[in-house]
């Protein structure tokens, strides 16, 4: 696949720092080698010299002075190596990318920053961008300086509904853009990357909601070219992720091993299960009457509809604080942030179920207040 | 100080999202508040449970439950609020910055992310910035993608030369061009490469100056605590009397580099732009990173900085010591230098080479040394250039000795090797 069409002239016009690119003849160099082009301070003057972690399970990860000095010194831009060959190794499992030997993965500041960087290496101003809708707030902070036309593409509870996108793109031929068809298996869903044939998928993977979201450590897999120029921009910016957050999360892994991990994830999943569940049984108490939903089948957010009032911007940002009740109104994950929009979105990642059912309640009142509101304002026009 | 001018297009465009607004309602809340709105994971899930670490001298830090549990959580944006409060402290003890009332400070991934994101608020592609020639080459690298209008400025030993810079801004005003000269940037410690420091008045002067021509002024200053003679001499900040100036401190020097941690003090306006890029992207600087020096300076206190610093400056001196030393056997006659008063570079000049890129690149690993040749900080890269940088932080004075040495060898052979060419 040609990837040049996708870069802005920004991205395109990138080059390696040179010193960055010296600092890898290291790895090749003879002993003898006396190495005096990277401006690295000297690591024994960082007062840290060694630490212990210890983890929920009571067992501990040790810190030892030459694992310290990893923790606090520059490091590649790609990532820590010990994790980014954990990472390969936990990608080509999960996913087994179709080609994968042309590839790359490389350790971000959290996926975040991975998107935003990917992002701002193909997006002009005034460029389209096809996105489902609702978006992410994140990803339209990211887009929204860019004044991109946006190709919202409506969904249903299994996301974008092909038809719309193929609808979306028809007013272009099939070879300037070409689209994917696959059809979907219903149960556990493969991946984008796992279906990659053509190699035009960039993955974006987190810790945050599993291991930390402070650490600030996530991953993106793509096509060599495309994530080269991330590592690029990397380069002259942040330099890489933090190393002894990657350190923290290489050593975690080795510990665990895959049953370890994938122990861990299931635990997660387990409890993230009964959130919802509370959060379901509070919504049916108090909103069933009031507000439509679909049954989240993962993550931590519940997106609620109130057929009954026309926009929920100011009846949360205005009003929902003498209710005690915060969420977050629809409207921020649209992307025509002018027209109305009736979605409020309710995270039940960390409320406890005394307060969910509290939440709700409030929430109830809120609305019913509101609706008492827009009547009466409709009445007075 | 009216600072729109100086936003770009895009970063006027930049808008706060929605749910650090709702976090605002936190600050004045009922306890009573149900907040469902942000996507917080669950800390519950989070494995990690202590953390100590060893400090030198044995002493154990250990953080709090409290503690590691805002390292491992999302934070705000512009960075973890008593860590953001300690650096103000320090800040205004160290620069009586004349317009604080007016300022604000953020906390960065690294003080290059602050830098990085400075640029991308500023610079439309016709805006005009001035850089020392020679510049710090992953700065140039930074401009060489966003393409702006550059204004090089040659130095001498006390970096950018008043002179050359106001004749600069003339021509790039008078160039019909649209855009405006919106931005200065320069490494007033020890600069990268070139090791100089610019003296007060110096400074002063080309505060006069970005006064004149209504600049910003970029103060990029990770090297301002390896200074080797107790002489500090006046930051930007300390004499910004407008509020131009925005300044980038770095703790890569002197506590870790690989935690990513540094600081941009300045105007909030200025801030802004950089915090909703960093909104945007990263989320937040590294918290675990943010807390653990947060939590050393705290176990410092004033006094156990000063004596850091003072270890730290005692080192790279003996380091530079060892330099010299070793350039003045091996290099007399070959080479020039400057003796640097700080930071970690040594800036040589080849007497008989015209320029060392191929030498070094090229032929320098097989000859046992390198250094990063002159070329790559100029700002125009196709002119040929005899200098070398040499960093001495992490050799040893045997290294340094058989390093230079080395280098002897390998200009020798290029002279010689010049000399059969021609």
């Amino acid at each position: 696949m040609k990837y040049s069409r996708f870069l802005t002239q920004v991205s395109r016009n990138r080059q390696p720092s040179l010193i960055r690119e010296m600092t890898n003849l290291l790895a090749q160099a003879s002993p003898e080698l006396v190495f005096m082009a990277g401006g690295l301070p000297n690591a024994q003057m960082f007062p840290f010299q060694a630490g212990s972690i210890t983890l929920k399970d009571g067992r501990a990860l040790t810190i030892h002075p030459k694992l310290m000095m990893d923790c606090l010194q520059y490091g590649p831009t790609p990532g820590y190596p010990p994790l980014v060959k954990q990472l390969k190794d936990l990608t080509q499992q999960l996913h087994s990318p179709p080609r994968w030997a042309e590839m790359d993965l490389i350790v971000t500041a959290g996926s975040q920053d991975g998107l935003c960087k990917a992002l701002e290496m193909m997006i002009s101003p005034g460029d389209y961008v096809v996105t489902q809708e609702p978006c992410y707030t994140g990803t339209l902070s990211i887009l929204k300086p860019y004044k991109p036309r946006y190709l919202p593409i409506s969904g249903d509870q299994n996301g974008m509904c092909p038809e719309a996108l193929k609808a979306a793109l028809s007013k272009w031929k099939p070879e300037e853009v070409q689209d994917t068809e696959k059809d979907v298996p219903k149960d556990f869903p493969p991946s984008f990357l796992s279906m990659d044939v053509d190699c035009r998928v960039i993955r974006f993977d987190s810790f945050s909601k599993i291991l930390s979201s402070g650490l600030r450590i996530g991953y993106v897999t793509g096509p060599k070219p495309l994530v080269e120029r991330i590592v690029l921009h990397a380069q002259v910016s942040l330099l890489h992720a933090p190393a002894m957050s990657q350190v923290l999360v290489s050593e975690l892994l080795k510990l665990w091993g895959d049953e370890g991990f994938f122990k861990h994830t299931d635990a997660v999943q387990a409890f993230y299960l009964d959130q919802r569940n509370a959060m379901l049984e509070a919504a049916e108490k108090h909103l069933s009457d009031l507000c439509e939903w679909a049954v989240p089948t993962g993550g931590m957010f519940l997106w609620l509809k109130v057929p009954k009032i026309h926009d929920t911007w100011d009846m949360i940002l205005e009003r929902a604080l003498t209710k005690n009740v915060i969420l977050v109104p629809g409207k921020a994950f649209m992307c025509d942030s002018s027209k109305p929009c009736q979605y409020m979105r309710a995270a039940f990642s960390i409320v406890s179920p005394e307060n969910m059912d509290k939440g709700c309640k409030n929430l109830a009142e809120l609305i019913r207040e509101e609706m008492v509101l827009q009547e009466s304002n409709a009445s007075s026009d | 100080m009216d600072y729109s001018k100086f936003i770009s297009k895009l970063s006027s465009r930049r808008k706060p999202s929605c749910i650090s607004e709702l976090r605002r309602a936190l600050d004045n809340c009922s306890p009573s508040l149900v907040w469902l709105a942000s996507g917080m994971p669950n800390p519950e899930k989070f494995p990690f449970r202590e953390m100590t670490v060893t400090l030198e001298g044995g002493k154990k830090l250990t953080l709090s439950k409290e503690t590691l549990s805002a390292g491992l959580q999302y934070g705000p944006s512009h960075g973890y609020l008593p860590f953001r409060n300690q650096l103000k402290r320090m800040v205004e003890q160290w620069h009586a910055p004349p317009r604080w009332a007016e300022s604000d400070l953020i906390v960065t991934v690294g003080n290059q992310d602050g830098i990085s994101k400075a640029l991308d608020m500023l610079l439309d592609p016709e805006d005009f910035i001035v850089v020392p020639d020679p510049c710090y080459s992953d700065f140039l690298c930074m401009l060489s993608s966003l393409a702006p209008q550059i204004v090089a400025v040659s130095v001498d030993d006390q970096g950018m030369r008043p002179d050359i810079l106001q004749s600069a801004l003339e021509k790039a005003i008078s160039s019909g061009s649209t855009g405006i000269p919106k931005a200065l940037y320069l490494v007033p410690n020890s600069c990268n490469p070139t090791g100089t420091n610019m003296g007060e008045e110096r400074r002063q002067e080309i505060y006069a100056i970005a006064q004149q021509y209504d600049l910003i002024i970029l103060e990029d200053d990770p090297y301002c605590f390896l200074q080797f003679n107790d002489k500090y001499l006046p930051s930007f900040l300390s004499m910004d009397v407008d509020g131009r100036v925005l300044r980038f401190d770095s703790f890569s020097k002197v506590v870790s580099s690989g935690l990513r941690i540094g600081f941009v003090t300045g105007p909030p306006p200025l801030l802004q732009g950089i915090t909703l890029h960093m909104q945007a992207s990263c989320i937040c600087p590294p918290m675990l990173s943010q807390v653990l020096i947060h939590e050393l300076l705290t176990s410092w206190g004033d006094e156990g900085f000063k004596k850091h610093i003072s270890d730290i400056c005692q080192f790279y001196k003996e380091q530079r010591d060892a330099m010299i030393q070793a350039l003045k056997t091996h290099l007399t006659g070959i080479c020039e230098w400057i003796v640097p008063e700080g930071g970690i570079f040594v800036w040589l000049k080849v007497l008989h080479l015209s320029d060392t890129s191929a030498m070094l690149l090229e032929r320098g690993a097989k000859g046992d040394i390198v250094l990063v040749p002159g070329r790559e900080f100029m700002v125009d890269s196709t002119k040929p250039s005899p200098y070398m940088r040499a960093a001495y932080s992490c050799v040893t004075p045997e290294e340094m000795m058989k390093g230079m040495e080395n280098l002897a060898k390998l200009i020798q052979k290029e002279i010689e090797l010049q000399s059969t060419h021609t």
